[in-house]
Formats: structure tokens, sequence, C-alpha cells
């Protein structure tokens, strides 16, 4: 979770991604962030995330982020 | 069926009475009886198509969710390796891709067939475009992509997901509804709500208001100068028209859409918002994420996302990371991205190269203005602005309305050569001074009727463009006034409200010199 947050704070340096839980509602995040944070993560992590993925429920945090790579790892 | 007829208010009339009176577990079938019957009324060929497309569509959903029960199955296996485990999901994947592609091109392929091939091809007569066609494929497609990638789980009852598809308010001009949002709303059981009847009425006549009392009204003086002799006309009277353009697209659309929002309001059904005071937009980015809602949000889920996800396009932008900077690799697979979404948006309105410009200009707009947003940031630190301040907010809105203005050119005059002059002529030959003598001359002289009559639409025009400003003010404000029913009740103005417009649509028939059906409803 760590890494991930880490990796998060590379890619948009003024967020607070330890806490903030509504990243897409609350427009924290727009479409270049969430298309860098999808190409750091399958890089990280050996996955490959389909567009489908892309939904608030999935991309408002941190914790909600790790969650998918997580389900993505095991498929 | 027109909106404003006869026919249209006595076939909502007997819907909802059916829809209200007979017991709560019929409301479905009484719903897609209405949607099964306002189609044959527009055309039976019609019912055809959209019965393929629903079949095909909800067929391959089906099959689709088979080969993911199957996929999880197999997975189950004892003792499989991590290298078993990619082999089965990898072969499972083709299977799904194929029959997502199949059902896909089959379904575009009618689109395609029927929108542009014949057009292409110079086919005059035979089938009319079926009703809505753009509008449900979208939706069926889009259905199909998400259960494609398990977003939800399929309908298994065909005729509840023709319901969805056919329900007949989205079909002459959209919303680009969503199966999620929208199956649960069919699914319960609806009682009938004055205050929502009350709110659904009030949105249909602002909307006929926005209809008859600013678009009709001007559409016939904005050909006059557009489809007239432009070479002698001066720019003040063109950009004049572009402006009229702006307020009849706009009211012609949005009233629509406000029109089959209250209709479905009305059997209690909530659809995709399609607006968001567009005029308002601080940038062309900003402007589409405003106006047809529903089409930029299909075009973002099912387009722009899948496309920039490509392996090609991710390793682009860390080339160019890499080779020039991080911003531009943030910023120009997006862009590549943006300018395929614009030229789809394009094509979508039809087969007509300006459509395609339109979309185009649209694309590489948004495209620069992110490559070069770091530059106008150090430009405005330099220059001390404040951002957030309300002068830098009202100079963007200004500004991006002339950007949107400029679109309006492409998207209104159909020839490219035409649209170019237009715009020479309103840099070049402004002529201020000649804009009374050429407006008397051009739009109170015109074929159209005497100038009395053009001057009376053309001020009703005005007065609904002042109603639409001050309640899109008060909206971008929070306040909202065509929906907040209790607010406006408390200060009984409810029925002022309607006869108010109704009296504005009324008048505008005195001014009416043509019918007029929707912009949008040929798309």
């Amino acid at each position: 979770m760590e890494e991930l947050i880490e990796l998060l704070e590379e890619i948009k340096e003024d967020v607070d991604f330890e806490n903030e839980d509504s990243l897409v509602d609350d427009g924290l995040i727009d479409s270049f962030d969430i298309l860098q944070i999808i190409s750091a993560l399958n890089d990280a992590y050996d996955i490959s995330i389909p567009a489908s993925e892309i939904i608030p429920a999935n991309f408002n945090s941190a914790r909600t982020l790790y969650e998918m790579v997580k389900r993505l790892q095991d498929d | 069926m027109d909106f404003l007829s006869l026919a249209f208010v006595l076939f909502v009339g007997i819907a909802l009475i059916l829809y209200y009176v007979l017991p709560g577990r019929y409301q479905r079938l009484i719903l897609l009886l209405s949607n099964l019957v306002f189609y044959l009324i527009c055309g039976k060929w019609n019912l055809i198509f959209i019965v393929l497309t629903s079949a095909t569509v909800w067929f391959g959903a089906f099959i689709l969710d088979r080969i993911s029960d199957r996929y999880k199955e197999a997975r189950k296996a004892p003792e499989l390796s991590k290298e078993d485990k990619k082999k089965i999901k990898n072969r499972y994947q083709n299977y799904k891709r194929l029959v997502l592609w199949t059902v896909l091109l089959f379904n575009f392929g009618i689109l395609a067939y029927m929108k542009y091939l014949r057009v292409l091809a110079g086919f005059k007569g035979g089938l009319l475009l079926p009703l809505g066609i753009s509008f449900y494929t979208f939706m069926a497609t889009g259905y199909l992509i998400d259960i494609y990638g398990n977003k939800y789980a399929s309908e298994r009852n065909f005729f509840r997901f023709l319901l969805f598809i056919s329900f007949f308010p989205q079909l002459v001009q959209g919303p680009i509804n969503r199966y999620d949002q929208m199956a649960p709303q069919f699914n319960e059981v609806h009682k009938i709500d004055a205050d929502r009847m009350k709110r659904g009425v009030l949105l249909i006549l602002y909307g006929l208001m926005k209809k008859y009392a600013i678009a009709n009204m001007l559409s016939g003086s904005i050909e006059s100068v557009l489809g007239g002799q432009i070479n002698t006309m001066p720019g003040s009277l063109i950009v004049f028209a572009i402006l009229m353009y702006s307020a009849e697209q706009y009211a012609d659309f949005s009233g629509g859409i406000d029109i089959v929002m209250g209709v479905a309001l009305l059997f209690d059904i909530r659809m995709m918002p399609n607006f968001r005071q567009p005029y308002f937009s601080t940038s062309l980015g900003d402007f589409w994420r405003r106006w047809h809602i529903s089409l930029g949000a299909w075009m973002r889920d099912y387009v722009f996302y899948p496309f920039a996800l490509l392996k090609p396009i991710q390793n682009f932008g860390k080339w160019c990371t890499s080779k020039f900077n991080k911003h531009l690799g943030r910023v120009l697979p997006a862009g590549i991205a943006n300018i395929l979404v614009f030229f789809l948006v394009g094509l979508w309105h039809g087969a007509a190269a300006h459509y395609i410009w339109w979309g185009l200009y649209n694309g590489f707009v948004i495209a620069i203005s992110d490559i070069l947003e770091p530059f106008f940031k150090g430009l405005s630190k330099k220059m001390h602005l404040t951002e957030d301040s309300n002068g830098m907010r009202i100079f963007r809105i200004i500004r991006t309305f002339i950007i949107v203005n400029i679109g309006w050119y492409f998207d209104r005059i159909d020839d490219l050569g035409r649209c170019l002059s237009c715009l020479g002529r309103s840099v070049t030959a402004f002529g201020p001074s000649m804009f009374v003598p050429s407006f008397k001359l051009v739009l109170l002289n015109s074929n159209e009727g005497s100038p009395i009559y053009a001057a009376g639409g053309m001020c009703l025009a005005f007065l609904g463009c002042v109603i639409v400003f001050i309640v899109s003010f008060l909206k971008e404000k929070g306040i909202d006034v065509a929906c907040n029913v209790s607010a406006i009740m408390r200060k009984s103005g409810f029925g002022f409200a309607v006869v108010a417009l109704a009296m504005l649509v009324l008048i505008s028939f005195v001014f009416m010199s043509s019918a007029g059906g929707f912009l949008y409803a040929n798309f």
C-alpha cells in the first residue's frame, strides 16, 4: 500500500493520497492522471487494467486502487 | 410524431392513465407497449431495426456472460500453475472478444449503411433513416461493452432489455442512457405524485418555449444570412447570424431534451442529464462536459479510455516522457485520443464533410490547449493574474464562447469554402457601419414574410433568450428554477409560470414561417 501511495505521489504531487477518499468525485484527478496512474500500476504490478475498470468506485482512493490491483493480480 | 401535436399529447395521456390506473405490476408492460406503438406510428420499418439491434445485443451479452461463467468454472480446477491460469484467461478472453466484435460490427454496420453508405452512394428513396438509430445503437453497444468488461450482470429477460432500448422519450434525440441507471427504475413500481407531475409539465413547457419561441423563430433569419449572398454581406451580419445560430442550436437541442426529460418524469423515470449550462463553460473541454453530456460520456468510456490504454499509445506516452518531458508524456497520447474522439463525434452527426471539420476543429483546439497549458499558466503568473478571480472566470467564459462559435461556422455552413469565406469576412470585412442597412435588407425584407413578422419573431426569441439566460445563471449559482417546484409553489408561481411559458409558445405561432423539426432528430 505504501509503495502504491509513493507511486501516486510521483504522478500528482499536490494530492493527499493517504487520506483522500473521493479523488474522482471531487475532481482531484482528471483523465490525464487516470491514464498515468493506469500506466504506472500496469508496469509496477504486472497487470493490465482495462477501460472497464475506470469507474469512480475504483479510482476514488488509494485503498480502492490497491483493492483493484490485488483483484486483477489474482484474476 | 411532433411533440406539440394532438396525437403526441393523446398518446402520452393514454399511456399515463394506463400506467398509473392499472396495478403496478403492469407498468413495465404498458411502457413497452407504448414504445412499440410509438414506433409503429412513426413507421413500421423502425420497429424491425430496433428489435434487430436489441435482439443481437441482448443475445451477445447473454453469450458473454455464459463465457465469463465458464471461465470462472475452468479457473476452479485444482493445481493450476500461474502459466495455466494465464492460458485459460487468454482463451476465454479471445472467445469474448470474438463475440463482442461480431455483434459490434453487425450493429455499427447497420448504422453505417443506413446513415452513411446510402448517402455517399447517392441512393434516394427506399427506407428512411430509422428513428433514433444513432441513439439506440450507442445505448445498446455501450451495454454490450459493459457486459464484456463485467461491469454488471446481463439482463436475462429480452423484453426488459427491449424496454430499456426502446423507451420512447429518448428515441427522438437522446439522451444516450445507460442500462445500469435505467434498468432499476423500470423494475420499480411507480406511484403518481402531484409535485413530480407539475415538475414534468413545467419542464415540458420550458422545453417547448425554447424550441418554439427561440429556435423556430431564429432559423429563418439564420438561413437568410448564411444561405444568401455572403460575398456582399458585412462580417458583422455573419457574426450576428452565427450568434443567432448558437442560440438556435442550444434552444433546439436542450429544449427538445427538456421536453423528453419532462415526459419521462411524468412516468417517474429520470434519464441521464444532457446539458449543464454549456455557455458558462470556462474551456472547450469544459464545454464538452456540459453539452450533449451523454454523447461525451459515451465517447469517454467506450472510445477515449480504451484507445488511450492501447499498448502502443501507452508506449508512445512513455517515449514522449523520456524524449521530451513529463507534461508532453501526459498530454500527447490523450490529445491523440481526443482528436479521434472528436473525429467520431463529427462523423456521428452525419455523412457530411463539414461535420468532420467541426469535430476535428474541437479535437485539435482541446489537444493544443492541453499542450500549451504550462505556457498559459506561466503567462498569467507573469502578468500577476489571479487564476480563480471572477474577472478571469468571466474572461474564460467569453473566450470559450468565441471558440465554440468559431466551431459553429463549420457545423452550420455545409460547404467548407463558403464556411472559410464567412470566417474570413467576419474578420477582414466586419463593416460595423454596414450592419444596420444590411440587417434591414437581408433580415427584415427577406422572402419569408413581412418585416413586422421577422422583427416580431426576433423580439420574441430575444425575450426567450433572456428567460433562458436568467434560468441558466440561477442554475449555475445552484438554484434550480425549472425543477425546484417546491420553491416555486411556495410563491404560488406554478400557475403563472405555466401560463407565461404557454403564452410564449402560442405567440410563436403568430410569427411562425415554417414548422421545423428538431435539428437533432435526424442523427
